[in-house]
């Protein structure tokens, strides 16, 4: 079968960063969060790692930005769709019941259809709100390493941190549930397939339509 | 040729044995001594006055008129309360102290001026309220039949009496400067002299060791044969110089600057800061001293690195006005000036040096308190450039801990926990507990494990707080509430001791719980309301009509016995994670006499945050608090229910993904075998 480009080389260098990135960030933060119960790296080494990570997560992030808002790719993220809570509806009641009947997914999944509407809510709620409130709350919590007076005003790190350590759970929580539901392509594996070398099968006759060849 | 000669010189001098090398390093020019009326000593056989011999050169005035190891605070008009009423000053001579308990009070006759010189005047350089009183009068002149007050009187036989003292037959005791300035002053010499009551003698017993004098059919005698035809005592005898750090221990602690050999230095009110923190300055390798230490063969560290490094006390602590050290306080330093001005002329400082010396701002250091700061910080000697490589977020690190937080990380001595002198030992004294020891930490085959200094937020001079390390020393006592002030010792051991010594039949009855006959050192506490009673009743009939117990909390801070880099706390965890220092409780006391929890108190520089708890076997706990010492500890759980929602939220993902993932591998495969089944058919 026919391939079709699904993510570009950027998308992909993108989205890896960001997940090896979060996992060396979860991770980390996770042995400074409770060092007493987790011990890989040391301490200090982890705290160094984890400033490190988040550093890289922060270019890539305002890269990707840059990359989205210029190549016109971020309005995939925004939900314009006029039938948009009937489609999320739809999505929905596929995941709860059709699933597991073998129904065909409500949406056709193509280049110019990447993301489903659940995944538009959700992406939105992690890139507008819960990504933000990491990088502020972790660059706050650096700087006031560096220079302790800038967190006088808001009581130090007493604030911060329980901020940064809950969104880190829902962080954590969202890898999961991310890494569950890439299994819901067309094979277990499709999806991750689709996003280490960017093309899909051509199910949809998008070639036909005129769209970027991909490999056959 | 001339580097050659360099070369030999240097050699020759390292060659030399430390006695040598003391009297070379001699370069003090002769001394005459003199007498207080100003005549020679030698001639007259008086006792030499310190004022008048020193004075010939220095401006002893000036130097006894303003030193604070003179006047112990007795000159400071303004000083931070203590929280205890009785206390009439910040100093030694006025302030209780958990370790001497007796202190002069200048309103109501205690403790005469003469009892106190006569029992802790051995801690005191002399000179000050020693010499004078308040309003300027010498003691000498004062009325010795005038009615009774603490600076013309003494305690009688019996308690509760008086009696005159003879301060013309006595003498004063000015400031003594061979104490400090004498490579090996004679102490137990002095001391005799000052428990004798001979003041004017003090300072002449002190150049015992140098052979200039002995005493001979108690009276002081002057070796004329070791003085030259002038009068005069060569350098080489009387080799006065700069104070080593075994001066500053005669008072202060345990300081073992000699050659590097095994000793045993225990705890010892006669080294307070080795009683009240364990800190002992000596730069021996703590596996090469003579301590019974746990584990002294892996400790290869020295048990002071500057002291290893051959800094002595007043490097740090030196004379404020030394041009050689000369930093202006950094409480009275102009913020528009780079370099501090009005530095002296060597002669001038010789003339006229300055004994006030740099002090830090530890919490016990009540005195001077406007000198706080004006010593050397460790900031003020290292870099923090370049080092702490490896320790994340440092400046902040350094913003909210001192150095001594890492640095000091544990102390391999003995140091006080409890006093307890609502009862007395056999012996009549407090009744004491050590922590860091199991044992009698005056037995050398006693193993000493050492303990953690508590970590309590610091007020630092700068307006910030800093976690530094300390000692807490829990102390209770009897409070006569009609006088206001502690039971005085005499009316607490009349109150407990019969008169051949032995405890009172009715004290031994309201302790003994094993009905033995006898008193034994652990049935000395009082744990119930009855033995409370029992010695307030016996109290009634020494005179105190209403006693009640007070207790208090001394902390004491450790800024010595500091570690080499390689020794330093490295372990993040011991204070970032769930087994935090933070989250360990401190013992304070064994028990809590009387059910009296005890107060800090309001004259440290440090403040608990934290909670005074009781355990089941009922000794006394500090729970540290790191939340509210305002702190954050990363890895040191303050929020556990941001945990609790974040472990819920994962775990109910999980669950959803389980069920979710399993029906449909179920379903799978329980559709493939329908296919399967119906290709078959």
């Amino acid at each position: 079968m026919k391939q079709i480009l699904m993510y570009t080389a950027n998308e992909r260098l993108w989205h890896w960063i960001q997940a090896i990135t979060i996992g060396v960030l979860l991770l980390t933060g996770a042995e400074v969060h409770a060092p007493q119960a987790l011990h890989v790296f040391g301490f200090s080494t982890a705290v160094l790692i984890h400033n490190a990570a988040g550093a890289l997560l922060l270019l890539n992030a305002i890269l990707g930005f840059f990359y989205f808002m210029t190549s016109g790719f971020i309005r995939q993220y925004i939900p314009a769709e006029k039938e948009f809570m009937s489609l999320a509806f739809a999505q929905a009641k596929y995941y709860l019941s059709g699933i597991f009947r073998g129904e065909p997914h409500p949406m056709k999944h193509g280049p110019d259809n990447k993301l489903n509407p659940l995944q538009k809510i959700t992406y939105l709620a992690i890139l507008n709100v819960l990504l933000p409130v990491q990088i502020v709350t972790g660059v706050a919590m650096w700087a006031g390493g560096r220079w302790p007076q800038l967190l006088e005003p808001i009581g130090g790190l007493t604030y911060l941190v329980p901020i940064h350590a809950m969104a880190a759970w829902f962080f954590l929580s969202f890898t999961v549930m991310h890494i569950y539901l890439t299994t819901t392509g067309d094979t277990p594996l499709a999806n991750i397939r689709a996003m280490i070398v960017g093309t899909i099968p051509d199910h949809d006759g998008h070639l036909e339509e005129g769209q970027d060849g991909g490999k056959a | 040729m001339k580097l050659l000669r360099a070369f030999s010189g240097c050699l020759g001098l390292m060659l030399l044995p430390a006695p040598a090398l003391a009297s070379v390093s001699a370069l003090h020019p002769p001394v005459e001594l003199i007498d207080i009326d100003g005549g020679a000593a030698l001639t007259t056989g008086r006792p030499v006055s310190t004022m008048r011999t020193c004075g010939a050169c220095h401006d002893t005035g000036y130097i006894a008129g303003h030193s604070y190891h003179v006047w112990l605070g007795t000159n400071e008009e303004k000083f931070t309360p203590s929280g205890r009423g009785f206390d009439h000053g910040p100093g030694l001579l006025e302030r209780f102290d958990p370790l001497t308990y007796e202190r002069f009070d200048p309103e109501q006759f205690d403790l005469g001026l003469a009892d106190w010189l006569r029992r802790f005047g051995t801690h005191h350089v002399g000179g000050g309220f020693a010499v004078q009183s308040a309003d300027g009068r010498s003691l000498m002149e004062l009325p010795s039949n005038a009615s009774t007050s603490p600076l013309t009187h003494v305690r009688g036989v019996e308690p509760g009496t008086s009696e005159p003292w003879d301060w013309q037959s006595s003498g004063v005791v000015e400031m003594n400067c061979f104490l400090c300035h004498l490579p090996d002053p004679a102490v137990d010499e002095r001391s005799a002299e000052l428990r004798a009551g001979r003041f004017a003698w003090a300072a002449t017993a002190t150049l015992a060791e140098t052979g200039l004098v002995t005493r001979e059919a108690g009276q002081w005698q002057y070796a004329a044969d070791h003085f030259d035809a002038d009068g005069k005592v060569p350098a080489t005898l009387l080799p006065l110089r700069k104070p080593a750090s075994h001066n500053c221990g005669i008072c202060h602690g345990a300081v073992q600057d000699g050659p590097d050999e095994p000793f045993f230095l225990p705890p010892s009110v006669d080294r307070p800061m080795t009683e009240t923190t364990g800190e002992i300055i000596a730069g021996t390798r703590i596996r090469r001293s003579g301590m019974n230490v746990a584990g002294k063969e892996e400790l290869s560290r020295p048990w002071d690195v500057h002291a290893e490094r051959l800094l002595v006390c007043s490097d740090c602590h030196g004379s404020l006005n030394n041009p050689a050290f000369f930093a202006e306080s950094r409480q009275t330093q102009p913020t528009h000036l780079k370099h501090p001005t009005g530095r002296l002329a060597i002669g001038e400082f010789l003339k006229t040096p300055s004994h006030d010396f740099g002090k830090g701002h530890s919490s016990q250091a009540t005195v001077a308190r406007d000198l706080d700061g004006s010593g050397r910080d460790c900031v003020d000697c290292h870099r923090l450039e370049g080092t702490h490589t490896w320790l994340p977020s440092v400046e902040r690190h350094m913003s909210s801990m001192r150095c001594e937080a890492c640095h000091v990380p544990r102390l391999y001595a003995a140091a006080r926990r409890q006093t307890d002198w609502t009862l007395l030992s056999p012996e009549r004294e407090a009744l004491v507990n050590y922590r860091g020891v199991k044992g009698d930490p005056h037995d050398p085959r006693t193993l000493v494990a050492g303990y953690q200094p508590v970590l309590l937020q610091r007020n630092e001079l700068d307006g910030s707080t800093r976690l530094a390390p300390q000692n807490l020393v829990t102390t209770w006592y009897w409070l006569d509430r009609q006088r206001g002030r502690p039971v005085p010792l005499p009316q607490l051991q009349q109150a407990l001791f019969a008169a051949d010594g032995s405890y009172r039949r009715s004290i031994v009855q309201a302790l003994d719980e094993n009905h033995d006959g006898s008193v034994t050192i652990e049935e000395l506490r009082l744990d119930s309301d009855a033995k409370v009673a029992a010695i307030q009743q016996a109290l009634q009939s020494a005179g105190v009509a209403d006693a009640e117990i007070r207790g208090e909390i001394q902390p004491y801070g450790v800024h010595h016995d500091v570690a080499p880099g390689v020794a330093a706390l490295r372990d993040c965890r011991v204070c970032h994670g769930g087994d935090s220092r933070f989250s360990r409780s401190t013992v304070l006391a064994d028990y809590v006499p009387g059910g009296v929890m005890p107060v800090m108190v309001q004259d440290a520089t440090v403040r608990l945050a934290g909670d005074l708890l009781l355990s089941d076997d009922g000794r006394l706990l500090y729970q540290p608090n790191a939340t509210r010492a305002g702190i954050y500890l990363l890895g040191y759980e303050s929020f556990p229910w941001v945990d609790v929602i974040g472990r819920w939220s994962l775990i109910l993902v999980v669950i959803g993904v389980l069920i979710h993932g399993g029906t449909r591998v179920f379903l799978a495969s329980f559709a493939d075998s329908k296919k399967e089944t119906e290709v078959r058919s």
